[in-house]
């Protein structure tokens, strides 16, 4: 099993995000803190027998807490849980959060992965983004913690950014790659309702690259990431040999899961649940009850065809795709058969390759371009 | 219970179409006693949701009202409402013919509109004593003095003792209802002599079967009357008959000269009991029936089709019930290549065929998709046979056509003289033949033009309301059948033609046509992983061509960490758009598509 912890604080919210997360208090962080150490002690109970084999701090931005308090949280899940040893530990930073001294605490406290937004290497496009650091803000993090210990570090990047040239992003692109961290992610934009971003741009694509730009940023990710030793493992992520995220692999090849914290997303005995979003319930939930009015919140048993779905449009987006043999022994059913029609169909319009030999279904170069195209047809 | 004809008035209202005639007649209805004001909807006499929606009268409703008049008599108000739309045109004639007297509503501000002057000469024609109301005198633009004038010089009805009303505030009604006593003339007819009545309306009803609206000329019908329709000669025996209440059925004993009511007599088609034929009595016809009655031709055909193929028998169903009670709606089965099974349905216009498409989706559940409207061309070919053709897709090979005629309409637009000029403009550009043209007063002109009928089937209204900042008015009647050019236009989609999209077209507009229609296809069809040419052709050769471009990314990068379902809905949605798309070829069509090509823009 993973754990999931999310911390939904920032100091400030990005222009483009829409994940859950606020600007807090001083106060709301330490309930938020205690109501989250109530919760890994009530839901470890049903999972005592149960190996965790990795965990991530997420958000939001989990260093707005302070690192010691980080430590605390991991802590009090390696005291409930059973962490297997040598587990995947990985917490996300924002450059901007965390000086030397608190990537050293992290370390030490048992965080063995570190995930930092980056973004983009030009100060005027972090400005654009809302981001509050800059390059050389990010710099000495990632210096710092290397020094600290951290070896298995991520860097997100965002391409398509409005106004944004080719070259800008091939700077970026090539300056991440020279400090040769062992993972990157690159995601292209997208404009999400509710953002400050979608009331700019919504109604002004002109703002944005065109198809053509974006697919060529889409393209030089995969290109210039792959000619400098980063393999392609999944549509937006690349990585050094043996370094793929063991987390997010879990969460295509649907391994269970269980989220912990406000909104957290959780997937165990085959069902998809969720917690409360608004943290005054959450808070309140954890501290005057047993989580009864927090877990569950949105609650999903998959059918069959469900499941089979999911096994497909998440194991897709990997690289090496999906198990034929895997597929018919999680399901009893013969992948050929029940997706027949889909299976020709996208077969010819050359997005998929099916090799029985290799055991394997996977996208094309042009699947990956299309994936939501191929995938919407599995549903 | 026998009722001095001197005491009935049979009258309707006439206006142009919100001058306030439905608020005037909700007045009338709530000043004569029989309804509290508790009880009154909104309107009481449009009483379809659709009708209220849309403020306008599409089906008559009748009602019978007792008045105490000032002279200390009483007296029986029979209210007959008249829809208010060019498309039906002849229901209210023969609403008309029902009556014995009009009451012309005319807006205080907005004076003599073009549906005022049809409606009034529409009246005059049926004799009925028309008498003059103005309304809407709260207004701050009224200017009743202006109107008064209009209505003597272009009318030539006296006006000047007209009563000054605000039916919305119920000022000046009860002048109204002496006026009603005082100058609409009672009913004469002979009790004693064979019945003979006029249909003006029908309703159908589950349970009783069809509901005949009549007045009664001359004559006597009570239950156990054998009656025959005089123009379809069916036949039924009377099982009830009554009067109408407010909202509902009275039975009484039996309905005699000069009344105006209903009858039952378990008939289960509306089409035995047309609007404007005669009900007569079987045992002892009378010699000749009243005048006027006419089979009422479907003047627009379009395609209906389920956007869901399964969905057929509702659909069917459906049509079938809609003409239970309205015997002016045609439909047969037809096939298309591009949206499988469905119907092509003939309507009196496109204000009939709007309301029969929104009542199939409302009532009835349907998701519907509708070809573009045509009319009824006629092709003559060159064996000398005559084809009257309803579906494009049905025209015969150019070589086998001598030549073919379309329907002409004589149209009426009244507009203030500043848009004179836009207006002409329009119906040039629409094939029209100016006609001549009458300045009314001053500021206000009625142009008379001929007009081809599928020209002003689509957008013309919308087109001349934006022309004229909604100032125009229009009114038209068939004129006949002239010969003209017309050819096919077809639409290729990937190269495949798309039957459903083909229509026929002026040679002259047919590239501007098709044009358009490129355009429009080019914004509805989605990408797909193949560039789609869209292309409009006439008789095989292509004339506009547009390219909706290949698609060339679609992923979702991001992970939305665990959120697994959310990233399923997003999935979902995408897939569902394509279900609801039509495969022609290897392309899918949304049925939007299909629809969109209806309402083309003019220059607004």
């Amino acid at each position: 099993m993973e754990l999931y912890v999310h911390i939904p604080f920032c100091v400030r919210k990005c222009k483009y995000c829409d994940f859950l997360s606020m600007p807090s208090d001083e106060a709301t962080r330490m309930a938020y803190a205690k109501a989250l150490e109530r919760e890994i002690t009530i839901r470890s109970k049903a999972f005592s027998d149960v190996t965790v084999e990795t965990v991530y701090f997420g958000g939001g931005t989990p260093t707005v807490l302070p690192a010691e308090l980080l430590c605390k949280l991991f802590n009090a899940i390696k005291t409930s849980f059973r962490v297997k040893e040598g587990a995947e530990i990985t917490v996300e930073a924002n450059p901007k959060t965390i000086d030397a001294a608190g990537l050293k605490k992290l370390y030490a406290g048992g965080f063995n992965r570190l995930s930092l937004g980056l973004q983009s290497v030009h100060d005027k496009e972090l400005k654009l983004l809302g981001r509050i650091h800059t390059y050389e803000d990010f710099l000495d993090c990632f210096r710092a913690a290397r020094a600290a210990g951290f070896e298995n570090i991520n860097v997100d990047l965002i391409s398509s950014l409005p106004g944004q040239k080719k070259e800008a992003y091939e700077e970026s692109l090539k300056t991440l790659i020279s400090l040769r961290p062992t993972h990157i992610s690159s995601y292209s934009l997208i404009i999400e309702e509710g953002t400050p971003f979608y009331e700019m741009y919504h109604d002004h694509p002109e703002k944005l690259p065109d198809e053509e730009a974006e697919l060529a940023m889409y393209h030089m990710t995969r290109d210039v990431l792959s000619q400098n030793g980063y393999k392609r493992y999944e549509i937006s992520n690349y990585c050094l040999p043996g370094y793929e995220s063991r987390h997010n692999t879990g969460y295509w090849r649907r391994v269970p899961y269980l989220g912990l914290g406000l909104g957290a997303s959780s997937f165990t005995d085959g069902k998809r649940h969720k917690n409360d979003t608004d943290i005054t319930n959450y808070i309140k939930g954890m501290n005057e009850g047993d989580g009864e009015d927090v877990f569950f919140k949105e609650y999903e048993e998959l059918s069959l065809k469900d499941a089979m779905a999911e096994y497909l449009f998440l194991g897709l987006r990997m690289t090496t795709g999906v198990s034929v043999a895997e597929f018919c022994r999680q399901f009893g059913k013969e992948l050929a058969v029940v997706y027949k029609t889909e299976i020709e169909k996208l077969t010819c319009e050359g997005l998929i390759i099916l090799d029985n030999a290799a055991d394997r279904l996977y996208l094309t170069d042009l699947g990956l371009d299309l994936a939501n195209y191929v995938f919407s047809e599995f549903l | 219970m026998e009722f001095d004809q001197k005491k009935i008035r049979n009258f309707c209202i006439v206006a142009h179409i919100d001058h306030g005639k439905s608020t005037l007649a909700d007045r009338i209805i709530e000043k004569t006693g029989l309804l509290t004001s508790r009880e009154m909807q909104a309107q009481v006499l449009d009483n379809m949701e659709l009708e209220r929606e849309r403020g306008i009268t599409i089906k008559a409703q009748t009602v019978r009202i007792v008045y105490h008049a000032k002279d200390g008599e009483e007296y029986i108000f029979n209210l007959i409402d008249t829809p208010g739309h060019v498309d039906f045109n002849y229901e209210v004639s023969r609403a008309l013919a029902a009556c014995d007297g009009a009451i012309l509503v005319v807006d205080a501000a907005q004076g003599i509109e073009a549906q005022t002057l049809a409606n009034v000469y529409l009246a005059l024609d049926h004799d009925l004593d028309v008498f003059p109301v103005i309304n809407k005198i709260d207004l701050p633009s009224a200017e009743p003095q202006r109107v008064k004038d209009e209505i003597e010089d272009v009318i030539g009805l006296e006006a000047q003792d007209a009563p000054l009303i605000s039916a919305k505030n119920g000022i000046g009604i009860e002048e109204v209802l002496e006026a009603i006593v005082e100058k609409i003339p009672a009913p004469n007819g002979d009790p004693e002599a064979p019945l003979k009545a006029l249909i003006f309306d029908s309703l159908y009803d589950s349970y009783k079967g069809v509901i005949v609206f009549c007045r009664i000329r001359d004559g006597r019908i009570k239950k156990g009357t054998r009656v025959r329709m005089m123009a379809t000669n069916a036949t039924a025996e009377v099982v009830e008959v009554g009067y109408f209440g407010a909202g509902q059925f009275i039975p009484c004993e039996e309905l005699s000269a000069g009344m105006v009511g209903y009858f039952t007599a378990s008939i289960k088609n509306v089409r035995d009991t047309m609007v404007g034929d005669t009900v007569t009595d079987d045992a002892r016809p009378c010699a000749e029936p009243l005048p006027g009655y006419k089979k009422v031709n479907s003047m627009v055909y379009c395609g209906m089709y389920p956007a869901d193929g399964a969905k057929y028998p509702d659909l069917r169903d459906a049509l079938e019930k809609l003409q239970l009670n309205d015997a002016s709606l045609n439909y047969e089965p037809e096939t298309s290549i591009a949206l499988g099974f469905g119907f092509r349905c003939g309507f009196l216009g496109l204000l009939h065929l709007e309301i029969i498409q929104e009542r199939l989706e409302r009532e009835y559940n349907l998701d519907l998709v509708t070809t573009a409207p045509g009319v009824i061309y006629k092709v003559h070919k060159t064996n000398g046979d005559v084809i009257e053709l309803t579906n494009p897709s049905n025209l015969p090979d150019p070589s086998e056509i001598d030549y073919m005629e379309e329907p002409i309409v004589s149209a009426e637009i009244m507009v203030t003289t500043e848009f004179i000029g836009p207006i002409m403009e329009l119906c040039q550009e629409r094939r029209g033949v100016y006609n001549g043209m009458e300045y009314m007063e001053e500021t206000r002109a009625l142009l008379r033009y001929d007009l081809p009928l599928n020209e002003i089937i689509y957008d013309f209204f919308d087109a001349l309301k934006s022309r004229s900042r909604g100032y125009a008015s229009f009114d038209y009647e068939l004129k006949g059948y002239e010969r003209s050019e017309l050819v096919k236009l077809d639409i290729l989609i990937n190269r495949e033609e798309v039957d459903a999209l083909s229509f026929i077209v002026h040679k002259d507009s047919a590239y501007e046509r098709g044009r358009k229609m490129c355009e429009k296809l080019k914004d509805e069809i989605p990408r797909h992983l193949f560039e789609i040419p869209i292309q409009a052709a006439v008789g095989g050769k292509v004339i506009a061509r547009e390219t909706v471009k290949a698609m060339r990314k679609d992923v979702l990068a991001k992970c939305y960490g665990g959120d697994i379902t959310r990233k399923k809905k997003l999935l979902e949605k995408q897939k569902e758009g394509k279900k609801r798309m039509r495969q022609i070829g290897n392309v899918e069509i949304p049925q939007a598509a299909f629809m969109s090509v209806l309402k083309l823009d003019d220059k607004k």
